[in-house]
């Protein structure tokens, strides 16, 4: 399986902040991760991170984490004007 | 002669080559576009630039172009009224409009920074431009693209008017329709500029393209006799033109165009699309995405790229920001079109709409020099105000049945005022 790497923020909402997301993403998805920038507020957490595996591997993280709550966007975030 | 030196992350201030890139390696900022300040300050001179064509190019040095460009050759230079009436009417003694509603050639502030972006496509040799758009964007590509001889795809999310696809395929552009929400949108279209290698405007070309949001901010400057104005009040969707504007006003004092004077730069977001006002009002730096519902569709952003840079560059000039609700919207639309002949889509009656709060909170004086930015046409919105109009009298075509509405109408003005 060719494997791909892609660039995305993930937006957490207050009651995620203390999950460890990541981790149980990699568990769950074997995925490989590198975080490039992260920033915590009262509200919210904020993280750019770049995912590493298979096309299917990625689909099936991103809708994950959609489902938990998390706010998944390509480091463009919102591009339609 | 350029007078760029390069693109830099405006997070970690690495350096990068003119490019087409828009992100940085290493800690996934945004770039931003260079200059040599110091030599634009030996080249130009306020009466050197007045002598230009009135055109957004007339600003050339402060532009990321490397050669005299071909691309919107009348985009630009809109008027910057008096609205002596509106003015009156809320009690702001120096009241502008920056009417973007003029534009050329697609009426709508759209034209510059896709005239600068499309410029760039074709000096990095590109052959096909692209983006994501429902709106104003889409016409501006397909219209510039057009122009330009260059291929065109414009990708939409499912459920777009058929008046907005018109809007692009008349030009020649090709409308993909993607199946899927925003977020899929999104998504893909990253995915497609990344492996297709086309001049995505608002993605690769990114740093470009905003910097054509700079001439509405030197523009402005210029028709006040090359000085700020004290307030300008700017919509914000992506987040291009509120901080480029505010980068204009830098420049203008750095290359030594204007000597002095301060202008708050105030934001104004659609209460159905307020992430950035959200998180200014609670004093947060990080901005919350939000599902964005308002009639507002042009500034209809829930998460906006450069939302960070809007907080920043309206807390920097101690400016502030508010919202608008729909029926706010409307009743500014029909306020700037009643009293001074401007019809603005709703992106404009959020900006007057906001300029009317910002003077109640006593945030803007009566005294103070004070624009209003109008970044689109109406007449592209129709279906926004459709419901809000008075509606017309339908007569049968004999005189006394017009005579028979005269006098059911006189004294009142609509009628009487023309007897």
């Amino acid at each position: 399986m060719e494997r791909t790497r892609e660039r995305y923020y993930l937006s957490y909402p207050k009651v995620l902040i203390k999950e460890p997301i990541l981790y149980q993403l990699v568990k769950k998805f074997d995925l490989m991760f590198n975080i490039r920038g992260a920033s915590v507020s009262e509200d919210m957490g904020l993280v750019a991170v770049e995912f590493e595996g298979t096309q299917e591997q990625i689909e099936r993280a991103l809708a994950w984490l959609r489902q938990i709550g998390v706010t998944v966007e390509p480091i463009e975030k919102n591009i339609i004007e | 002669m350029s007078y760029v030196t390069g693109l830099k992350c405006r997070e970690c201030g690495q350096d990068y080559p003119i490019s087409p890139l828009h992100v940085c390696e290493t800690c996934f900022g945004p770039l931003e576009v260079a200059y040599d300040y110091a030599a634009i300050r030996k080249a130009v001179s306020p009466a050197a630039i007045e002598q230009r064509p009135h055109n957004l190019w007339r600003y050339l040095e402060l532009l990321p172009v490397d050669a005299p460009p071909q691309i919107g050759p009348n985009s630009g230079f809109t008027p910057l009224l008096k609205v002596e009436r509106l003015g009156a009417e809320l009690g702001i003694r120096n009241l502008y409009i920056k009417d973007d509603t003029v534009n050329h050639p697609t009426l709508s502030y759209k034209d510059r920074v896709v005239s600068v972006a499309i410029s760039k496509a074709r000096e990095f040799g590109f052959k096909t431009v692209s983006c994501a758009s429902t709106g104003n964007l889409a016409t501006a590509v397909a219209a510039h693209a057009a122009r330009a001889g260059l291929q065109c795809v414009i990708f939409m999310p499912e459920g777009v008017e058929a008046g907005k696809i018109v809007g692009s395929t008349i030009y020649g552009a090709q409308v993909v329709i993607i199946r899927g929400n925003y977020d899929d949108v999104n998504r893909l279209c990253s995915e497609i500029a990344d492996k297709y290698g086309w001049a995505f405007v608002n993605i690769n070309l990114r740093p470009y393209y905003t910097e054509g949001a700079k001439t509405f901010g030197f523009e402005v400057a210029e028709q006040l006799g090359w000085r700020l104005p004290q307030h300008i009040v700017l919509p914000t969707a992506g987040g291009t033109i509120l901080p480029k504007v505010a980068k204009a006003f830098r420049e203008l004092k750095e290359v030594g165009l204007i000597s002095e004077g301060e202008c708050r730069v105030h934001c104004a977001q659609a209460a159905g699309a307020a992430p950035v006002i959200q998180a200014l009002h609670k004093g947060a730096d990080l901005i919350t995405p939000v599902k964005p519902n308002t009639i507002a569709k042009s500034i209809a952003i829930g998460n906006p790229a450069d939302g960070f840079y809007v907080l920043r560059a309206v807390r920097e000039s101690r400016g502030w920001g508010e919202v608008a609700s729909d029926s706010e919207i409307i009743e500014a639309i029909k306020l700037l079109a009643r009293t001074e002949g401007v019809f603005a889509e709703p992106a404009g009656g959020t900006t007057l709409a906001v300029t009317i709060k910002l003077l109640a909170q006593k945030r803007i004086n009566g005294d103070e020099t004070v624009v209003v930015s109008i970044t689109g046409n109406g007449y592209k919105t129709l279906e926004a105000v459709g419901n809000a109009i008075t509606q017309p009298y339908v007569i049968e075509a004999r005189l006394r049945e017009f005579d028979a509405l005269f006098e059911q109408l006189n004294g009142r003005r609509s009628l009487a005022g023309a007897a």
